[in-house]
């Protein structure tokens, strides 16, 4: 299979007063769950609607493969939008099947796929019923499959597992999940960082129009992360020489080492020293800390 | 051209399968019945019976000019225009032909003279109610044509009246001119002309003479007027049904989906045409009921028989709702409400309307003239100018095909620029766009 890119080329849209995206660039490959990250504000939407050819860039440009990307290429995406919505008094099989032909599916294609993907999303029998009978979280689904059906190679899903429950959830993101594997870009817009850690492989971070992280996830956490272990021991860390400071964080302590240290050299000291360890974990930063401390680092370079 | 289908193919289905379509469309015509009928029927009973005279009128001649021999023939003139009126009436509505005639013998129905001998005689009469009013003829009356009228104060100021007046008339015309003309030259001073026996020619182009068609004339008018009134009627309903699903579809944010797959000219062009039908529909259905009840359809059959007019009415209908309705819908999607957005989509409607309605007359009289030449090429006037152009029968061809060709260019630059705006309206929820941004996304249109 061969990798398809989409690359975002210095893309810049600005409005009356705001500039809504500044000079942002990036990739995304086919076969990776891509997150675009970012606070309330931060461009993302703006992004995706030129993505969408719904906003013209004011100058920068988006590249399928190295071609630029028109109009014409909206039937290869599918798009989920924050703000979700439906026909609500029109039954479910009729607005899936326009949303089908709208993206150039005849009707008996479309139909089918309606009813194959409304069994996907564990809905196999709502076809002939009203959207507005059906519950929020059901709603949303059936909007997921309109998203889906017709197998797009760019999937752009803006908050695409908020309003469900957690056995829905596992379903949506083995759904993604498979798209991904099955060779389209999948690109989800997201503050959940629960999410963002267990799928995405590689992330953007925008805010105020800025890029201000992008890459594999694991190297931003290398190059971003401080070296921390979570433990339960007795004694008082806080003297130790690679010990930065120590959080109690639930039961444990959090024991945040100095930077340069690894978590092997506290290890070892603890062996030394032969204090009894009841629990050694080594903690991954959570992406969310990355996150807060990132925008916050920004900001105040901003405002300096 | 195909998503353009798809859209134009739901946007029918849906609003012809809303609640407030159906009951529009098939309850119009039943409340439209009983307004009517409660409107219309009641006065004219009302009328019917204010009209009939049922007692004599008294005359009293002191001028001694009167021949009441004479009031036969008045009598005669009246039943051969009865007669007429009666088969008026049979011809326009065979329906209510009954009631029709009934009215019209009421209306129509002999005014009888009793003469007395003096005032006070007649008065008598007039007190123990045998005679519903006199008329005095006085002694001076060759010399000043007066005469005096006695009635009861409380008698109806109704048509009855007038027809008694009028008969009084006809009685001293023909009672002064009995003898001395000829009887026969009586009936023509009159009426000199009788449109019944009257005949019109036409001198046509190829020298040949030919007689006047009422019913082409007719048509002339007709077919342009059906027309204007159709293209207002659609762009009035659909422009609403347009706007309001607009509106829906902003609210419920399907609007970003639905963007992500089809460009907004597309989608602005397949609603126009859809709702244009569901319009359409409504109007036939309208009319077909309309017809049943009244036959009032009678004025489209004789339309018809001016094809070729009719044909050219139709293109500029056709084009002119799609320019008008795209430039409606187009800045209506800019008003952050429903009364901002009705009153965009209003401005359009005069902006076609008013220029020929206000110079309709001049367009008549010189179709080929500078003002009916630039308001019919001008595509925001061209519909209905270029329809009472073509009624007048003689606008040429090349005229005609450039006043099409400038309004076919016209509705391609109104729609792509009110998609342009479409979308940008769309996009904006709540907030107006400004002016920068609005000619921005102008420009980007093409």
């Amino acid at each position: 299979m061969s990798v398809m890119t989409l690359s975002f080329s210095h893309l810049r849209k600005s409005y009356a007063t705001t500039v809504a995206v500044d000079d942002v660039t990036f990739d995304v490959r086919s076969g990776e769950v891509f997150g675009l990250l970012g606070p309330n504000g931060a461009g993302k939407t703006t992004l995706i609607r030129m993505l969408m050819s719904i906003l013209l860039p004011d100058t920068g440009e988006i590249l399928i493969d190295g071609k630029p990307i028109g109009p014409a290429d909206s039937d290869r995406i599918g798009y989920l939008p924050e703000e979700r919505g439906l026909y609500r008094k029109e039954k479910v099989q009729d607005v899936l099947i326009y949303f089908g032909m709208l993206k150039g599916l005849d009707r008996k294609t479309a139909r089918g796929r309606a009813h194959a993907w409304l069994e996907k999303v564990g809905l196999p029998d709502v076809a002939s019923r009203r959207i507005d009978e059906l519950s929020k979280g059901n709603q949303q689904k059936v909007q997921i499959a309109g998203t889906l059906l017709h197998e797009p190679a760019i999937l752009v899903m803006d908050e695409p597992l908020s309003g469900l429950d957690p056995l829905n959830t596992v379903l949506i993101k083995d759904l993604l999940r498979e798209r991904s594997q099955a060779g389209s870009i999948v690109i989800l817009s997201t503050h959940q960082m629960p999410m963002v850690e267990t799928m995405c492989d590689r992330v953007a971070m925008m805010n105020r129009g800025r890029l201000v992280l992008y890459g594999n996830l694991e190297e931003i956490r290398r190059q971003h992360g401080e070296a921390a272990v979570l433990v339960d021991v007795d004694g008082d860390l806080a003297g130790f020489p690679m010990v930065d400071r120590v959080e109690k964080q639930g039961g444990l302590s959090r024991v945040v080492l100095k930077p340069g240290s690894a978590p092997r050299e506290l290890m070892d000291l603890l062996v030394q020293r032969r204090i009894a360890v009841e629990h050694f974990e080594v903690a991954r930063t959570p992406v969310e800390e990355i996150f807060v401390r990132t925008v916050r680092a920004a900001e105040s370079r901003g405002e300096a | 051209m195909n998503r353009i289908g798809v859209v134009a193919g739901r946007e029918f289905l849906s609003t012809v399968k809303r609640k407030s379509y159906l009951i529009v469309t098939f309850g119009m015509p039943f409340f439209a019945a009983i307004y009517f009928g409660a409107v219309g029927l009641l006065p004219a009973l009302f009328m019917a019976q204010s009209g009939a005279i049922k007692k004599d009128i008294g005359l009293v001649d002191l001028a001694g000019v009167v021949r009441l021999d004479q009031a036969e023939s008045v009598q005669d003139s009246g039943a051969a225009a009865l007669k007429e009126a009666q088969e008026l009436a049979g011809r326009l509505a065979p329906r209510a032909s009954g009631a029709a005639k009934a009215f019209l013998e009421e209306t129509t129905a002999r005014v009888n003279f009793r003469p007395f001998p003096s005032r006070e005689k007649a008065l008598d009469a007039l007190r123990s109610g045998d005679i519903e009013r006199f008329y005095l003829v006085p002694a001076d009356y060759v010399k000043l044509g007066g005469v005096e009228n006695y009635q009861p104060a409380d008698a109806p100021l109704n048509i009855g009246r007038a027809r008694a007046r009028e008969a009084l008339e006809s009685l001293l015309g023909r009672s002064l001119l009995a003898g001395k003309v000829p009887d026969g030259m009586i009936e023509r001073i009159e009426q000199p002309i009788v449109q019944a026996a009257s005949e019109s020619f036409v001198l046509r182009e190829d020298g040949s003479i030919g007689p006047f068609d009422r019913t082409s004339r007719i048509a002339k008018l007709a077919i342009p007027g059906v027309f204007g009134i159709l293209l207002l009627m659609s762009l009035m309903t659909s422009a609403g049904y347009l706007l309001q699903g607009v509106s829906e579809e902003k609210e419920n944010r399907v609007i970003e989906v639905i963007l992500s797959s089809v460009r907004p000219d597309q989608l602005l062009f397949g609603k126009l045409l859809g709702l244009g039908a569901a319009g359409l529909l409504q109007l036939a259905v309208w009319l077909s009921v309309a017809t049943m009840a009244t036959s009032l359809l009678a004025a489209a059959a004789l339309a018809l028989l001016d094809f070729k007019l009719f044909a050219g009415c139709l293109v500029f209908f056709v084009l002119g709702y799609l320019m008008i309705g795209s430039l409606m819908t187009g800045t209506g999607a800019l008003g952050s409400n429903a009364r901002e957005t009705q009153q965009f989509a209003a401005i359009w409607s005069l902006m076609t309307v008013l220029p020929p309605a206000l110079t309709w007359i001049v367009i008549f009289d010189q179709p080929n003239g500078w003002i009916a030449r630039g308001l019919g090429w001008f595509p925001l006037t061209s519909p209905i100018t270029m329809m009472l152009r073509l009624g007048t029968g003689q606008v040429a061809l090349w005229d005609f095909l450039v006043a099409v060709i400038l309004l076919a260019g016209g509705v391609y630059l109104a729609i792509r620029v009110s998609g342009a705006l479409f979308r940008l309206g769309l996009l904006m929820y709540g907030k107006r766009p400004t002016l920068r941004e609005i000619l921005r996304q102008v420009r980007h249109a093409w």
